[in-house]
């Protein structure tokens, strides 16, 4: 390095330090003063160009955005990947409820969805900002009242969204203002379900906005204290959200913002859960977290079925691969042998073929049934999930055929709580624990455990064995 | 913006060296960030969109441009950052590092395509519309961007590095794999062909001293 760059370089350095000026360069290094001035000035005019380079806010609040959501996508990238955890099975958790959702609106009648309000928002909305926007906008009460039923492509959309901005404008307190955000995420995720009940794309701006809140929300709940209705409310628009969109038809391009928001529904769900569980008014019973046990010998005698080889004591190590790769198609179907295959506690007990995965379930005379599942007609497609269901609908049991992941889904008291009964991960199998799942459910939690421990894994080349043509044992 | 003020006694500039954060707060929130912290991502977002946004500027020119590249670049940090150390280079570094290449592949496809950035001359600086007028006459980033596209790479990398972004020599020798004493050596040919391709020789440096 000659010494005019070592000159240079200091003078250029406290010029980016705002140290010294030019004139201050200048008079430190008399000698070199002639031949720096132009280099010190055109730098200057690179620093000040530079300097004044600002990227447009409305760019900067949207990239920040889409990173944000990338980063949730990265993470929960990293989580599949990851050992079990507590919060592992806390997503499995509302994963679950997903399911369970879908389920509940598929099946059409049943149980009455608690979660939508009959009326309600609309006039709040109404009697918050109508006038305001009607002044503004010169519109009719007519035309803000039916916007609020608006879907994105309507001409009213646009005043729907323009009436919940003015709401928020007029919220003054965090309290109001989560209020109206918590309409507006409802709102949203009743256009997606909407829009998707018609087919239709649901544009990337509704999940965003929907985002957009629900992010907003979901920083208060550690910070205030929201009130037992207002997580409820955040419990069923995260569901509600975790129900729809799932099935929604997005563009490609809006694929990782569904991603992103499904996440963070799970999260918002969860944060919920632990909120309201916090409070002793309204004791809710979340899955154990306790640490899962690794099978050990089940405390729960096995049922001597006749037809198959003694359960063993371990479901065993999984034939899964140890970590993710997506495992091959099954080959065999769902099927349920319509032969019972014994009576124990109380229940008769059929035995369930789905893939190389068999077990025993109760019997449609005790009031349980297989979602789609018609046994006279043999079996049927492997679904990616095996629901069986009790006669009244409190209880649900989920089994993924391809790993032996099992939920079980129980309501008491109306309150739905879902127990991560079985996983499997890395090759390592983990199970629930009984005694504390008998503790906190007495006897209805014979039922998934009798289901557990005699669940099996057939060897590879081992045919499914089905009997097909029997008479019905399920719708 | 004027040439002019470039006199002024004041240095009163906002410049983007500054450092964010304390480099023991990076250090922490870039661990934190590795292992898959959102938060402290965020935070990384935060405090060097506005450099890399800059960086892309300076090489791009051209906003939107520099506004999807910026974007491409955290998607890029986001996918490495696990596989990033501490022994190998500050974060900054590796961070422009990342916004280096990405620029360069960039320009490749661009170039493929028979782009706008195909074809650069001294041409493009005109600023002979008279002395007066070259003293007021702002310097754009367009024209600034244009001259430094005419040096060679590892000049041009150097400015921009150093006076965009705000790298420190030593991070900008670590994000060019160069020695220290390099950077400052092509620090110092970059700023001399900048003033011949920015400042006219026939301009008058008394009247710009003026101003």
């Amino acid at each position: 390095m000659t010494e005019f760059e070592a000159i240079l370089h200091d003078c250029l350095e406290a010029l980016r330090d705002g140290r010294a000026d030019i004139d201050a360069c200048l008079s430190r290094y008399p000698q070199h003063a002639e031949a720096l001035r132009p280099h010190l000035r055109a730098a200057m005019a690179l620093m000040e160009v530079y300097a004044d380079t600002e990227p447009r806010a409305e760019w900067v609040a949207s990239a920040r955005e889409r990173f944000l959501i990338a980063t949730g996508e990265r993470i929960s990238q990293a989580y599949d990947e990851a050992e079990p955890s507590p919060s592992f099975f806390a997503a499995a958790r509302v994963k679950f409820l997903m399911t369970a959702q879908r389920m509940r609106g598929a099946s059409g009648g049943g149980a009455t969805d608690p979660h939508r309000p009959v009326f309600g928002r609309a006039f709040r909305g109404l009697a918050a900002a109508g006038l305001a926007l009607v002044m503004m906008l010169g519109f009719s009460t007519y035309t803000v009242a039916t916007a609020q039923n608006a879907l994105p492509g309507d001409w009213r959309y646009p005043i729907k969204r323009q009436t919940e901005q003015v709401r928020l404008a007029l919220a003054f307190s965090e309290g109001a203002e989560r209020d109206v955000r918590l309409d507006i995420a409802a709102e949203r995720a009743e256009e997606i379900e909407r829009l998707s009940e018609q087919g239709r794309i649901v544009p990337p701006g509704v999940i965003r906005d929907l985002n957009k809140h629900t992010q907003v929300i979901a920083s208060q709940i550690e910070k205030a204290k929201l009130d037992q209705g207002e997580l409820q409310r955040v419990q069923e628009i995260t569901e509600r959200t975790a129900a729809a969109l799932p099935n929604a038809k997005v563009a490609p391009e809006a694929e990782p913002v569904r991603a992103a928001v499904l996440e963070a529904a799970s999260d918002l769900f969860i944060a919920a859960g632990v909120a309201a569980a916090q409070d002793p008014r309204r004791p809710v019973v979340l899955t154990p977290t306790r640490p899962f046990e690794t099978p050990e010998a089940t405390d729960t005698p096995a049922p001597s079925p006749t037809d198959t080889p003694a359960p063993t004591e371990d479901p065993g190590p999984p034939p899964a691969t140890p970590t993710s790769p997506p495992p091959t198609p099954e080959r065999g179907g769902l099927s349920v042998d319509a032969t019972p295959v014994g009576v124990d506690i109380g229940l008769t007990w059929m035995r369930l073929a789905v893939g190389r995965l068999t077990t025993l379930i109760p019997s449609e005379k005790d009031g349980w049934r297989v979602a789609g599942v018609n046994v006279s007609q043999g079996s049927t497609p492997a679904p990616t999930l095996v629901r069986i269901t009790n006669q009244d609908n409190t209880q649900t049991i989920a089994i993924n055929p391809r790993n032996g992941d099992m939920w079980w889904y129980v309501s008491v008291n109306g309150i739905f709580d879902e127990v991560q009964v079985r996983a499997e991960r890395d090759g390592q199998v983990y199970v629930v624990d009984r005694e504390l799942l008998r503790r906190l459910y007495g006897a209805l939690a014979d039922v998934p455990l009798y289901v557990l421990d005699n669940m099996e894994f057939l060897p590879d080349s081992t045919p499914t064995p089905t009997a097909p043509g029997d008479p019905a044992v399920t719708e | 913006m004027a040439l002019a003020p470039m006199l002024r006694n004041e240095a009163t500039l906002d410049l983007p060296h500054a450092r964010p954060v304390p480099a023991e707060v990076e250090r922490a929130t870039v661990d934190r960030a590795r292992s898959g912290d959102q938060a402290a991502l965020a935070d990384l977002y935060d405090w060097y969109m506005p450099r890399v946004y800059r960086y892309a500027m300076a090489r791009l020119g051209n906003q939107a441009e520099a506004e999807d590249v910026t974007e491409e670049v955290f998607l890029k940090m986001l996918g490495a950052i696990g596989e990033f150390r501490w022994r190998d280079v500050p974060f900054s570094s590796w961070l422009f590092r990342i916004a280096h290449n990405h620029i360069a592949s960039h320009f490749r496809r661009v170039t493929q395509r028979g782009g706008p950035h195909a074809a650069l001359t001294p041409d493009l600086i005109d600023r002979r519309d008279g002395p007066d007028a070259t003293v007021e006459q702002q310097v754009t980033l367009e024209e600034v961007r244009r001259a430094t596209e005419l040096l060679p790479d590892a000049q041009r990398e150097v400015i921009v590095l150093r006076f965009a972004v705000g790298l420190s020599v030593a991070e900008t020798a670590k994000a060019l794999g160069k020695r220290e004493g390099n950077i400052k050596a092509l620090q110092h040919k970059a700023v001399a062909k900048l003033q011949k391709l920015l400042v006219p020789q026939d301009a008058p440096v008394r009247s710009m001293e003026n101003a």
